[in-house]
């Protein structure tokens, strides 16, 4: 892509921001919804910028990204781990990738309620959780990454007398890590999206708990203000590990 | 078979007297038909691994440096190979395979995607590394003016399944230059060559005529 062409992608990621602003304020100042529902832009800011100071705001975002932290650790380690287990065997692929994938497709919250009695409404639930959320781009994507390594780099690191170790070293890690960037990419933000959503079903802190909390109590400009602080650390996170990920694919 | 990369079905390969059950990374080094330069690592660095893989480390620098002077190519010693053409790539992959000091080197064709004026220069090449290190060298291909100018024995061998038909001694010293496939005698070998794999060409070409026949009704 071109300077020009970047220029003029980003000058349209500008402008659909600006539309979206400038539609919220246009409904609310013509008062076409009820401001419970959405309120006014200057109202949210407000609730945005007295929040920030307070320990409230700290101590939840804390909670939430200590467990996001944590239940991601747990996704890759056990998701690189599986994926590379499965992945390096064709009768292992074809008889558990299937298995991985529907076991995906289930709705995983429905079990969210027995995982809130074996652990708690505190972080360890949503720990669990969001690892199980994770676990399956991740390894679905680990697995994939390894049928791209070239069978003949793996024939010619045999041939020079590689161990398994060097091979999984020098050739199927190196050899497998852009498509594993993806997955691990996407597993972050299924992770992510998990300790929030169980934050907001069950739970006594955390930044889903004060959406929760405020939509509860019908504080809709205070609930918007947390919204908009989880959107903005997700276009953060976003342009962070993207950047990260469009690195390891040039290397 | 000969690399032990597939066991036997019937009969043993065995080399300096012991068969083969495996790859001998100590005896015999590989260039394949296509580049297999990791392409995640510089030249240089693809050097170091595979002698680590070989277990053969120590000195690797100074050894890959020499080997890659060897058939000219030091200065892309730091490039990747994404930055070099199919025939640069594979100059590359014979200097390695020289690199791992084995007594053998088996090259399954390693030419055959490179265009004729590279496969010429890479064959001369061939030639006088020949000449300077005396490796046995194994070399698999289907161009019969190949097989005459770089072997001293060509072993010819049978359509499917595969079995030696005919051996044939090219008795002409190395370093071999250009002019010997102008010679006469160049011409007689490589026209026995061509008489002896004739019927072994259209044997192959019915049966895949047939298997095509059969596929299709």
């Amino acid at each position: 892509m071109t300077v020009r062409d970047r220029v003029a992608s980003h000058a349209i990621q500008l402008l659909v921001v600006a539309v979206f602003f400038a539609a919220w304020v246009a409904i609310t100042q013509a008062h076409a919804v009820n401001l419970l529902l959405l309120p006014a832009l200057p109202a949210v800011g407000a609730s945005l910028a007295k929040l920030v100071g307070t320990t409230v705001f700290w101590n939840a975002v804390g909670v939430t990204a200590w467990t996001t932290a944590i239940a991601y650790a747990i996704s890759v380690a056990f998701g690189i781990a599986a994926g590379f287990f499965i992945g390096r065997s064709r009768v292992l692929t074809a008889a558990l990738e299937p298995v991985i994938s529907g076991v995906f497709a289930i709705p995983i919250v429905l079990f969210f309620p027995m995982i809130v009695i074996i652990f708690g409404i505190g972080p360890p639930s949503k720990i669990v959780f969001g690892a199980i959320y994770g676990f399956f781009p991740i390894a679905l994507n680990t697995i994939a990454a390894l049928s791209t390594v070239d069978p003949l780099f793996l024939r010619s690191a045999r041939s020079l007398g590689a161990s398994d170790a060097q091979v999984f070293r020098h050739v199927y890690l190196p050899g497998a890590l852009p498509v594993i960037v993806t997955g691990l990419r996407v597993g972050f933000f299924i992770c992510f999206a998990s300790v929030l959503g169980g934050e907001t079903l069950s739970s006594a802190s955390g930044v889903g708990h004060q959406i929760a909390r405020q939509g509860e109590l019908m504080n809709s400009a205070p609930m918007y203000a947390w919204i908009v602080i989880v959107l903005g650390a997700t276009v953060l996170l976003n342009l962070v590990l993207g950047a990260m990920a469009g690195r390891v694919r040039q290397a | 078979m000969i690399g032990g990369l597939l066991e036997a079905t019937e009969g043993t390969v065995t080399v300096e007297g012991a068969a083969v059950r495996g790859p001998l990374p100590q005896a015999m080094a590989f260039v394949f038909q296509e580049s297999t330069l990791l392409p995640w690592y510089t030249i240089l660095d693809n050097f170091r691994v595979s002698l680590e893989f070989q277990g053969r480390a120590e000195g690797w620098r100074e050894r890959a440096m020499a080997s890659l002077r060897s058939v000219g190519m030091e200065q892309f010693a730091g490039h990747y190979p994404r930055q070099l053409s199919v025939g640069m790539k594979q100059r590359i992959n014979m200097a390695r395979g020289i690199c791992m000091q084995t007594e053998i080197l088996l090259m399954d064709e390693p030419f055959a995607a490179l265009d004729e004026q590279t496969r010429l220069v890479l064959g001369e090449d061939l030639s006088v590394l020949l000449a300077r290190t005396g490796k046995t060298i194994v070399f698999v291909t289907h161009s019969l003016a190949e097989a005459v100018f770089l072997a001293d024995r060509i072993v010819v061998m049978t359509a499917r399944p595969g079995k030696i038909k005919a051996v044939l001694d090219v008795e002409e010293p190395h370093p071999r230059s250009p002019e010997f496939m102008l010679t006469p005698r160049f011409s007689e070998i490589r026209n026995g060559l061509y008489e002896l794999l004739r019927d072994e060409i259209r044997s192959t070409v019915d049966a895949m005529r047939i298997a095509r026949d059969t596929d299709s009704a």
